[in-house]
Formats: structure tokens, C-alpha cells, sequence
């Protein structure tokens, strides 16, 4: 008797499990279909400005997708060429994205086709994307080879792309170039915006002020951001700064302060601050708090004005990169599975590109002396051996003027 | 001591043996990117030795305001190629102020500490030696120091010095240059080069002291030119197994006995064998390296126009004269010295 109550009871288990496998199936697999979720952005700081960007941010799967690869790829882009440069093979000085690849991804997600970029010497994961994601002209150039953004002849400090005005060596110069680019933008009536990028470093050189000034009193469409990455080289923020609130430097200037560890505030309020200089309304700064793993070049261990468990810490529970990934899992928008064979794929590129720039070759030594003057007003140059002069030319590539 | 341990070195005695004395720049507080202010924060306090904001120009402005008031002002910039946002502070307030408060207001105390100069593919921002610009530039002194102790004494000269002084240390030598220099406080000459060498040459009038090709020139003319001959000279090793030896295990570095050095000799005006009435200039290798040469050349006879070594006038393309006969050269094997000869007589075809 009990024996058959006991299967009977055996069976409704037994049916009930199926039922909810059933069911956990039906979810998983409608789950997987999901093609967009709504995230919540981290709260923004707002200075002179009414209203701020939205608190909820709709991410379609390709956005993710194409998030996660740009990241991942600055990421392993960064890590092969710091390998390069132990290898010897990138030379001289050498700046590394990593830690900060949610701010240039979720910024240049937000640029529209015609807006132009300019940035200081930590310039890779910029060239990157503006040189339609491709890694090999910006691991060519560091390397110094031919296939890089100029031919090997700028190095690591120096890549260009289209719409892209450079990295530019010196530590705050770019940002009155950038003022400059977004007057031409208003002088010929475009909506395009000017992307000018500094450090928390370049933050306090005189030249942004008069920058500022000049941006907000013609209203030009000049979108400042400042990668805050807390060490300008190897001083800290409140070492180097007395108002260390950069979105509110400008003084008349609004600005907008966003967590640079997360993408997804990061794109929205680039949105958000793209929309506000397209509408006219003059220059806007954002500020993304930042955080740079390796030290300020290879040349500084990075571990000299700050600890190692500060940097392990932030690797851990900060990364830009694992944050964005838990996200947008737990979201159900993407997979694991489709995450890690991203990653494979990202490698693979990586890696070929590495090779292709390891297999290339530098420029003739002839190019030594070329592109000095526009023209040929000089035909030679004088060399260390004044018995041969070198030849000037103008190879004429240019990309800047269309 | 090598320079950067020289240069931290007058700095140290410049903080010490000077209450006023300030240290400030770019990341100086943990030593500087070559090292220079190693330490001095932790024996002179955060007062004394500090870091500033990246901004050049607001660098040497402080500097030219602390000068003023009789602090003794010691800015570094980090590398001589950013100096030129602080171009204008330097060339129109510091150089000028002297003069133009008709000798009211100085900031003489004020000394600029720039690394200057190539190394380590530094590239178009890391590299550039700006030197001539401020030369010209009245009120301004200017300082380049060629190693270790010339670079403590100037320093320390610039740091005392009463006008504002800018010392580009070429930073090739941070590492490179070693000297025996000495650990206590001590001044050099601002203003006044060297004459690392001085020649003797012989002439029919007796001795005639000549400081340079110069005064030689204008003594003997175009005669002095037709008897010039500059020379170079190369190793060139037996390939044996010790020689090839030596070069893959370091340690077996002096079993390079069968080694010969032919020395070229090569001239623009000269035609022929150069036996009689030959001057000697440019002698390529360094003169405390060329025993070899020099005894070689004693025995020719020759007049030998020294030059200390890289002298401003000395062209680098002296260097590159017998750049042919060494390409010419290279990869070669010899088993004895007459194979040497034979090579060498028939690559400069016949004229040694």
C-alpha cells in the first residue's frame, strides 16, 4: 500500500520538476531573443545646467556587442603593445589606454559621422576608433612601421585617422587646437562638434583657460572632456589641484561630471553633451572619473605615488570592462558563450595585427627629410654629412583638408 | 658619481647650505623621471621640494615671483622640449626684468633645470635641445655641462649665480658619464669654456703655440689647407676560433691577439703619397684611445692639428669620411695581416 503511494507521490515530483524544467526552458529560450534591456545610468553631477541626461538608457544587443568588442579589443590592443615595447620593438615613449576603455568607447558611440576628435599623447584606443576600429594602422604606427596611421612617422604619441586631429605630445596644446576646430565647424554653419580631449594633468595648464574663454564667448560647438584618471603623471588630484571638480572649471561653461568606469552613463551623457553643442548652445565639459592601470608611460612602473593593492582594487572591482559584461549578462541580452567567443574573435585580430606589424618595415631613410614644407621651396636638406644633402618632398597625403 | 647622482648632489648642498632654496617641477617629489631629486623631499620636507601642476609657463613664473622676493628659486622642467610654454615668462619677464627696472628688480636667483638632448628614441617631444634660443637672449645665461663634476660645479655656479641661468643637462649623459667627483661644495666658471687641449706645433720659427685651425689658418693661408689630412682608423680581427671566441663569450674578450688596425688617411687637395709638410686634422678616434695611432704617427712625422674631442666645429661628417672603405671591409675574412694589406691597398686603390 505505501509502496504505491510512495511511487504516486514519486510521479507528481517527478512531473512537477518536468513542468518547471519545461518552463526554465521556455525562459531561457525567449530570454535569448531578447534583443534590448534598459539600464540604469550612475548618477551624473550637473553644473549650470537645468536638467541632465536620462536616468534609464535603452542598449540594443548590437550596441552591447559592439561595446564590448571595442573594449575588449583597446583592452588586448594595449597589452600587445606594452608586450611590443618590452620586446623593444615599440620604442621611445609609449602611453596605455587600459583602465579608461569605457570612456573613449562610450564617448565615440555617441559622436555622430562628421563630429572631429582631438586628443593629448594617451591617444591608442582613440586612434582605434577612429580609424574605423581597425588595429593594425595603430599598432603599425607605435611600432613604427608603414602600415601605421602615418607611415611610422609619428609613433606612438602622433596617430591620426580621418576626422581625427591627433594625438599632440605636449600637455594641454590640443585643447585650443580643439577650440579652434569647432570655430571652423560654426563658421561653416555645420551642426558638427568638436571633441576635445585632456587630462586631469592638462586640466590645470593656462592654455585650456584661455581655451574656455574663447569657446564660451563665441559659443562654439567644443565638447570638452576630461579623462580624469586621478594622477596627472605622478601626481595625484588634490597634489596638482585645488578645485578638483574639472566639470566645473569652465566657470561659465556648464558641465556635466559622469563615472568613466561605466559605458553606459558614459555613452549617455556624451549623448547628452553631443545634443547640447549640436543645438548651439555653446561648449559643455565632461568630466569622466577614470582609472589608468600601467603608469603614466612605460617608462614609470606606475607603483611609485601609489600602491599596488590601489591599482589590484580597482582592477577587481571597477573594470569597465567586467562591469559592462555583468551587465549586459545579467540583462539576459547577450550570453556568456557569445561574450567568450567575442573575446576569441577579438584576440585573433589582435594578434594578426600584431604580426602584420612585426612582419612590416619602417620607411626608407630617404623619408627623413620629407614633408618638412608644404612645397618644394627647398630641394634639399642638409644631413649630418654635409657632402650629401638629403632630398626634400612633399608626398602629398593629405587627409585633413577634403 | 654619474650625473644624475651629481646633479642630486648640488642640489642636496644647494637646500642645505641655503634656507631660501626652493625644488620644484614636474613630479620631483619621488626623484623626477631621471632620478635627479631622488630623496631630497624626504630630507628637505614638502616645504622645500615639490611637485607642481603640468603647466611650464605657471613653473617658471612661480620661480621668476619666489626669485623676486630673494628666494633662491631651483624649477626643473621635465623635459627641454616643454620649455616653450614657458618661453615667453623666461625671454620677456625673466631676462628682461633687470634691465628694464633699471637694475631696481632682479630674479637673479632663479635657475631652470632642463634635460635636453637625444637618448632612447625619444622622438619629436622628447628630444630637442633648445639651447640656441635662449642663447641669444640677453640677460639669460645659459649652461651645458659635458659630465658629472662640470655639471655639479655649473649648477651650483647657476644656483649662486645673481641673473637667471637655464642648465640643459644632456640627459645621454644622466647614465653614461661617470666621474670621480667631488662630494663637497664647490663652484665652477659660468661662462667659460674649456680648452680641453692645447697643441704644441713645431715650425722653422721655433714653437708657435696654436690654439685651433684657425690661428693657423690665418698665419699659413691656403697653404695651411693643401697640407690638411684627416684620418680614421678600424679593427679588424684574424677570424680565428679565439676571435670568434671573443665575441660570443665576453669573458674571452682579450684573446684578440692577432688583431690589426688599419688607418686611412684621406684628403680633398692632396694628391699622392703624403709623406712630407702633412697636417693632421680630425683625427677621428678620441686621443686618449689611439696610442696605437698616435705612436704611428710620431714616427711619420707629421703635425698633428688636435682638437678636443667633440668641439663644436669638428662636423659630424668627419666621422663618416671612411665610411666606404668600412662597408668595403665589413664581413670580411682575413687569416693574416697581409691579407689585411692586400684588401685595404686594393679597396683605396694603391693611393695609402
Amino acid at each position: 500500500m505505501w509502496r504505491k503511494q510512495v511511487k504516486i507521490l514519486l510521479d507528481k515530483i517527478k512531473k512537477i520538476l518536468a513542468s518547471e524544467h519545461l518552463l526554465s526552458l521556455q525562459q531561457k529560450t525567449s530570454r535569448q531573443f531578447a534583443t534590448e534591456a534598459k539600464f540604469q545610468t550612475k548618477p551624473f553631477l550637473l553644473h549650470l545646467l537645468d536638467h541632465g541626461p536620462a536616468s534609464e538608457v535603452t542598449l540594443t544587443k548590437q550596441d552591447a556587442l559592439t561595446c564590448f568588442e571595442r573594449m575588449t579589443t583597446i583592452r588586448k590592443m594595449e597589452a600587445g603593445i606594452n608586450n611590443l615595447y618590452k620586446a623593444k620593438i615599440v620604442r621611445g615613449f609609449c602611453h596605455l589606454y587600459s583602465g579608461q576603455e569605457a570612456v573613449g568607447v562610450g564617448v565615440y558611440a555617441s559622436l555622430r559621422k562628421n563630429d572631429t576628435v582631438i586628443t593629448s599623447y594617451r591617444n591608442h584606443a582613440w586612434a582605434f576608433l577612429c580609424n574605423h576600429q581597425s588595429v593594425l594602422p595603430v599598432i603599425g604606427e607605435v611600432a613604427g612601421t608603414k602600415s601605421g596611421t602615418s607611415r611610422g612617422k609619428g609613433g606612438s604619441m602622433h596617430l591620426y585617422g580621418p576626422n581625427f586631429y591627433g594625438g599632440n605630445a605636449i600637455v594641454g596644446a590640443q585643447v585650443p587646437l580643439g577650440v579652434g576646430i569647432a570655430l571652423a565647424h560654426k563658421y561653416r554653419k555645420t551642426d558638427f562638434v568638436s571633441l576635445t580631449i585632456y587630462g586631469d594633468g592638462a586640466a590645470n595648464n593656462g592654455q585650456v583657460f584661455e581655451a574656455f574663454n574663447m569657446a564660451k564667448m563665441w559659443d562654439l560647438p567644443c565638447l570638452f572632456l576630461c579623462e580624469n584618471n586621478l594622477y596627472s603623471m605622478g601626481t595625484s588630484v588634490p597634489r596638482s589641484t585645488a578645485n578638483p571638480d574639472f566639470y566645473k572649471k569652465g566657470d561659465v561653461i556648464p558641465g556635466l561630471f559622469v563615472d568613466g568606469m561605466d559605458l553606459v552613463s558614459v555613452k549617455e551623457a556624451a549623448r547628452f553633451a553631443v545634443e547640447f553643442c549640436a543645438s548651439g548652445k555653446g561648449p559643455i565639459i565632461l568630466e569622466a572619473k577614470t582609472y589608468r592601470y600601467f603608469g603614466h608611460s612605460l617608462s614609470d612602473p606606475g607603483t611609485s605615488y601609489r600602491t599596488h593593492d590601489e591599482i589590484q582594487e580597482v582592477r577587481k572591482s571597477r573594470d569597465p570592462i567586467n562591469n559592462f559584461k555583468n551587465q549586459i549578462i545579467a540583462a539576459n541580452l547577450v550570453t556568456a558563450d557569445e561574450l567568450a567567443e567575442l573575446d576569441k574573435k577579438v584576440k585573433k585580430i589582435v594578434d594578426g595585427a600584431i604580426k602584420a606589424a612585426k612582419a612590416d618595415k619602417e620607411v626608407g631613410l630617404e623619408e627623413l627629410t620629407y614633408d618638412i614644407y608644404a612645397n618644394q621651396v627647398i630641394q634639399e636638406v642638409r644631413s649630418v654629412n654635409p657632402f650629401q644633402n638629403m632630398k626634400h618632398k612633399t608626398t602629398g597625403l593629405v587627409i585633413n583638408k577634403k | 658619481m654619474n650625473m644624475f647622482q651629481a646633479v642630486n648632489n648640488a642640489l642636496d648642498l644647494a637646500l642645505r647650505s641655503d634656507d631660501t632654496a626652493l625644488v620644484f617641477g614636474e613630479d620631483v617629489a619621488f626623484g623626477g623621471v631621471f632620478r635627479c631629486t631622488m630623496g631630497l623631499q624626504s630630507k628637505y620636507g614638502t616645504g622645500r621640494v615639490f611637485n607642481t601642476p603640468l603647466c611650464e609657463q605657471g613653473i617658471v613664473g612661480f620661480g621668476i615671483g619666489a626669485a623676486n622676493m630673494g628666494s633662491t628659486a631651483i624649477a626643473e622642467i621635465q623635459f627641454a622640449d616643454y620649455i616653450f610654454p614657458a618661453f615667453d615668462q623666461l625671454v620677456n619677464e625673466a631676462a628682461k626684468m633687470r634691465y628694464r627696472s633699471g637694475g631696481e628688480f632682479d630674479c637673479g636667483k632663479l635657475t631652470v633645470r632642463a634635460p635636453c638632448g637625444a637618448v632612447g628614441h625619444g622622438g619629436l617631444y622628447h628630444s630637442q635641445s633648445p639651447e640656441a634660443y635662449f642663447a641669444h637672449t640677453p640677460g639669460l645665461k645659459i649652461v651645458v655641462p659635458r659630465g658629472p663634476i662640470k655639471a655639479k660645479g655649473l649648477l651650483l655656479a647657476c644656483i649662486r649665480d645673481p641673473d637667471p641661468c637655464i642648465i640643459f643637462e644632456p640627459k645621454t649623459l644622466y647614465r653614461a658619464a661617470v666621474e670621480e667627483v667631488p662630494v663637497d661644495d664647490f663652484v665652477l666658471p659660468i661662462g667659460k669654456a674649456d680648452v680641453l687641449l692645447q697643441v704644441t706645433v713645431s715650425s722653422s720659427d721655433g714653437e708657435v703655440i696654436a690654439r685651433s685651425r684657425h690661428l693657423r689658418f690665418a698665419q699659413e693661408g691656403e697653404a695651411f689647407l693643401d697640407s690638411i689630412v684627416t684620418g680614421d682608423e678600424t679593427s679588424v680581427c684574424h677570424y680565428t676560433i679565439t676571435s670568434v671566441a671573443s665575441f660570443i663569450f665576453p669573458s674571452h674578450q682579450n684573446v684578440q691577439d692577432e688583431k690589426v688596425m688599419p688607418s686611412v688617411f684621406g684628403t680633398n687637395r692632396r694628391r699622392g703619397m703624403l709623406t712630407r709638410g702633412v697636417s693632421l686634422l680630425h683625427y677621428n678616434v678620441r686621443h686618449h684611445t689611439a696610442r696605437v695611432s698616435q705612436e704611428l704617427l710620431t714616427s711619420f712625422g707629421w703635425d698633428i692639428v688636435a682638437h678636443p674631442p667633440y668641439s663644436p666645429d669638428l662636423a659630424p661628417s668627419d666621422y663618416h669620411l671612411f665610411t666606404k672603405l668600412k662597408e668595403f671591409l665589413g664581413g670580411k675574412r682575413f687569416y693574416n695581416d697581409q691579407e689585411v694589406e692586400e684588401v685595404a691597398e686594393r679597396a683605396s686603390g694603391g693611393s695609402l
